[in-house]
C-alpha cells in the first residue's frame, strides 16, 4: 500500500544514486510512488517523469565537480497541492550553458523550454557546492 | 513497372523456349477492366500510371490484413495499434515493389513483407525480455484503460483509479507504466536516419492525407536542427505538446492514437533531436 500524504505537511523522500541509465527507472519509480497518493493524474505524473529524464540524460548537465562527479541526489516533497522534485548537484554554472546550448542546437525546444511546458515551476538555485533544478507540479482538482 | 517502347526488345531469332519466355516477359501488361479484381485496377493504376490515390486505396484496402497479421503477435505485450502501423510499412513497401508483371497476388507477396516488418520490430527494439509477461500484459491493458477513462472521467485518470479499473495494486500499475517507458519502440516511420536497413523513405511521410494534416511548414520552431531527423508526425506532436500546450490526452485525441503512445512517441522524437544533433557536432 501506498503512503498517504499527511494533510498539509510537507513529507520528504530523498534518493541518491549513480548518474547512471540502469538507475533511472528505479527514480521515476520513486516520483511514481510519491505521485500517487495525491491522486496526481497519469498525464502529469508522465510529464513529471519526462522532465526527471530529459534532466539525467542531459550530456552537458554534470554532476558535481569534474574532480569528483558524484552520485545524483533527488528530493522530493510532496503535501496535498504538490510535488517538488529537487535534482541536483550540478556543477556550477553547467545548468544555464546546458539551457543555453540546448535552445541552440534545438531551435526553440530547448531543455529550458521542454521543463517550463510540462511542469508548473521551474528553478535554478546554488546549494552545498553545487547547483540545483527544482521543478514544481501542481495537483489539479479532480473534476 | 512503367514500361516503355524502348525498353521492349526483339525476341526474334532466340530458342522457341527461351523466345516464349521472352515473349511472356516482353508482352505489354494489359490494363485491367473492370472485371479484374480491384486491387490488380490498383496496382496497375499506381506502377503505371503512377497514382498516389491508388495507392493510398491499396493500404486501405490491405489494413484488415495488416490487423490480422499484427493481432497475431500482440499477446507478446506489444500494443496492437504499434504492431498495425509497424505492419503498414510491411505493406507499404510491398505494394511499392510489387512487379505487376509476375503475376502473383498482392497478399501472397504483402503477407511475408508485414510479417518481416513485425519479426524486425521484435527483434530490433521490442520488449526487453527481462520484463515479466504479467507486466507487459499489464501494461497493454492500462493503455487501453487509460484512453478508456479519459473518455469516461473527462480527464486523465489517476494511479488509483487505474489500479481499481485494472484489478492490480498501485505499485503494479507503476510498475507497468515504467515498463512501457522503458520499452522503446522502433521507430514506425523510421527512414534512413532510423535505422531502417534498406534507406527507404519514410512511407508514411508520403501520405497526403497525412502530409494535409500534419502540415506546420509555418512554424519555424519546428524547423530547428535536431527536428530534421523527425517525420511529420513527430514534428506535429511535439509542436501541439510544446508550444501549442496541448496534455497528452489531447493529443491523443487530437491524432487518434493512444495517450500512452502519445507519451513514446514524445520520447521518441526528443530521443531523435538529441542524436540528431550529435552526430551533427
Amino acid at each position: 500500500m501506498l503512503v498517504e500524504p499527511r494533510g498539509t505537511m510537507t513529507d520528504t523522500v530523498t534518493l541518491s544514486f549513480p548518474r547512471d541509465t540502469r538507475y533511472y527507472a528505479v527514480a521515476r519509480l520513486v516520483v511514481g510512488g510519491m505521485a500517487a497518493p495525491l491522486q496526481m493524474s497519469y498525464d502529469a505524473l508522465d510529464d513529471l517523469q519526462l522532465a526527471l529524464s530529459s534532466l539525467l540524460d542531459h550530456e552537458d548537465l554534470k554532476m558535481g565537480d569534474e574532480a569528483s562527479p558524484g552520485d545524483v541526489s533527488l528530493r522530493l516533497e510532496v503535501d496535498e497541492r504538490q510535488l517538488v522534485a529537487s535534482i541536483g548537484s550540478f556543477a556550477i554554472g553547467s545548468l544555464e550553458r546546458a539551457f543555453e546550448r540546448s535552445t541552440q542546437q534545438g531551435g526553440d525546444l530547448g531543455l529550458r523550454r521542454l521543463l517550463d511546458t510540462i511542469v508548473d515551476d521551474v528553478s535554478v538555485s546554488n546549494d552545498d557546492g553545487g547547483e540545483w533544478v527544482t521543478l514544481t507540479k501542481h495537483v489539479k482538482a479532480l473534476a | 513497372m512503367n514500361r516503355r517502347p524502348e525498353d521492349i526488345i526483339t525476341t526474334a531469332g532466340l530458342d522457341p523456349v527461351i523466345q516464349a519466355d521472352a515473349e511472356d516477359v516482353n508482352e505489354p501488361i494489359r490494363r485491367p477492366t473492370a472485371d479484374d479484381k480491384v486491387d490488380h485496377q490498383l496496382l496497375y493504376a499506381y506502377h503505371h500510371d503512377g497514382s498516389m490515390k491508388a495507392r493510398e486505396q491499396l493500404i486501405e484496402l490491405y489494413l484488415p490484413l495488416v490487423r490480422s497479421l499484427a493481432r497475431r503477435y500482440s499477446y507478446r505485450g506489444e500494443q496492437l495499434e504499434d504492431l498495425v502501423q509497424v505492419g503498414c510499412i510491411g505493406l507499404i513497401k510491398a505494394i511499392d515493389r510489387f512487379d505487376i508483371e509476375r503475376g502473383v497476388e498482392l497478399t501472397t507477396y504483402a503477407t511475408p513483407n508485414i510479417i518481416g516488418e513485425i519479426k524486425r520490430h521484435f527483434r530490433d527494439k521490442g520488449w526487453a525480455v527481462r520484463v515479466p509477461r504479467g507486466l507487459q500484459e499489464l501494461n497493454v491493458r492500462l493503455s487501453k484503460l487509460i484512453e478508456e477513462l479519459t473518455v469516461q472521467l473527462e480527464r486523465s485518470p489517476n494511479i488509483a483509479e487505474l489500479a481499481k479499473a485494472s484489478g492490480a495494486t498501485e505499485e503494479e500499475v507503476l510498475e507497468a507504466l515504467e515498463t512501457g517507458q522503458a520499452y522503446s519502440s522502433v521507430s514506425l516511420s523510421s527512414g534512413p536516419s532510423g535505422g531502417d536497413d534498406d534507406g527507404d523513405l519514410d512511407p508514411l511521410e508520403s501520405l497526403g492525407s497525412i502530409d494535409e494534416q500534419y502540415a506546420i511548414t509555418e512554424d519555424r520552431a519546428v524547423l530547428g536542427p535536431g527536428f530534421a531527423a523527425l517525420d511529420d508526425r513527430e514534428r506535429f506532436i511535439l509542436h501541439l505538446r510544446f508550444f501549442e500546450g496541448l496534455t497528452q490526452s489531447q493529443i491523443a485525441s487530437r491524432v487518434g492514437i493512444s495517450q500512452m503512445h502519445v507519451s513514446r512517441l514524445i520520447r521518441r522524437s526528443l530521443q531523435k533531436i538529441k542524436d540528431e544533433i550529435g552526430t551533427h557536432e
